[in-house]
């Protein structure tokens, strides 16, 4: 999930103008920003993807797994080296014995592969 | 004048048809029935049995089927639906991975690690690939392979914003179509017919050619969709929304243009 990256006393201005939801992690404040589309933000802050960080055993137990029809996990891995998977596998997934999924808790990724122009 | 009667008569048909699903399902035409069983699309609804219909009807009509290897209506809404090449249920079938979402306009993906593979693979100088975008952003690759052979990038890309430009290339980077799209939403796609014959479009009209020799080599990687296969690895992921994939063989101006007119009409009565 894309997201901006805000401070408190952002969120605090944010929310004199707008109702959103957000995340608090590690002392800042995320927005959706598909959830702020059409609305203007004030000031300029960094966009982030949000995820859910799995350990290297988590990783092997569900890569390449089903987790919902015709759909399957794909971790993938953050500039550190750390698994990643998506809010929406997790939400989606359907399977008995995948319950542990819903422990898993948001952080910011920062992709491996950069976008770029080939 | 063929052409126009037949569009006339399917599309006087509709209202009728529409009302009548179960006629349509009792169709003799196998694909389209192979299409919406259960076990596959398991499309019920009378607008998507429609929709359906008349894709199969238009398009081995206007002669695209034949050229068509590849064709994902995204019609039904759910992952298994938006998964089967209505071409033949039998091939090519997407397998998606990770975070993308499924509605009843398409899917999209999450920017950062949802995609879908198609298992399809261009070939070399007679190709069409062909969507619809229905997001405005710059965020990652909609459609692409790339491999590097011998040092040279070699890649089929129909990507509509690329940092401000449609990025749309079907060989080395000396074979690009590249343009500055009008709006970004749309119909985008290529067409190869010939080593010396690449044309990009937006809503089948030409945005630029390009008669650069292409080279014979053979591309073994399959396109993936909402990112870009990079000989196996995904790489640029996208946020963006699509539907209406056609992938296949080089298309005519004139296929471009019947096959813009039959999407369109099916996305205007699916309100997409």
């Amino acid at each position: 999930m894309n997201t901006y990256k805000l401070t408190q006393e952002q969120k605090n201005t944010l929310a004199s103008l707008y109702s959103f939801e957000a995340v608090h992690i590690n002392g800042c404040w995320y927005v959706s920003v598909d959830e702020m589309e059409g609305n203007p933000l004030p000031f300029t802050v960094p966009t982030v993807a949000l995820m859910f960080k799995v350990t290297i055993d988590q990783k092997n137990l569900i890569v390449g797994k089903r987790y919902a029809r015709r759909s399957n996990f794909n971790p993938v891995q953050d500039i550190n080296g750390d698994w990643f998977i998506s809010k929406e596998e997790i939400h989606n997934c359907t399977r008995a014995g995948f319950e542990w999924l819903y422990e898993l808790t948001e952080s910011e990724f920062i992709p491996m592969h950069l976008p770029e122009n080939i | 004048m063929k052409n126009i009667v037949f569009i006339l008569l399917l599309t006087s048909l509709s209202a009728n048809a529409q009302r009548n699903a179960g006629i349509i399902a009792a169709s003799k035409d196998t694909a389209f029935t192979a299409f919406i069983q259960p076990s596959k699309a398991n499309i019920t609804k009378d607008s998507l049995l429609w929709a359906a219909y008349y894709f199969v009807k238009m398009d081995k009509g206007f002669d695209l089927w034949k050229k068509d290897q590849a064709e994902y209506p995204m019609i039904g809404g759910t992952s298994i639906a938006h998964s089967f090449n209505i071409k033949n249920v039998n091939q090519y079938q997407i397998q998606w991975s990770g975070g993308v979402t499924h509605s009843s306009t398409g899917v999209a993906g999450n920017g950062t690690n949802g995609m879908g593979e198609t298992y399809w693979i261009p070939t070399t100088n007679n190709t069409h690939m062909f969507l619809y975008n229905r997001t405005n952003n710059t965020t990652g690759i909609v459609m692409a392979g790339l491999e590097i052979p011998a040092g040279v990038p070699y890649q089929y890309i129909v990507e509509p914003n690329l940092s401000g430009t449609s990025r749309i290339i079907a060989g080395d980077n000396a074979n690009s179509v590249d343009f500055v799209p009008s709006s970004n939403t749309g119909y985008f796609s290529l067409s190869r017919t010939s080593s010396t014959s690449l044309k990009s479009y937006r809503n089948a009209v030409v945005q630029a050619t390009n008669t650069t020799a292409n080279s014979s080599y053979t591309f073994i990687s399959s396109i993936y969709l909402l990112a870009r296969n990079n000989s196996g690895g995904a790489i640029n992921y996208s946020t963006k929304e699509i539907n209406s994939i056609s992938l296949g063989l080089g298309y005519t101006d004139t296929d471009m243009t019947n096959k813009y007119n039959i999407y369109s009409y099916i996305n205007s009565i699916l309100v997409r």
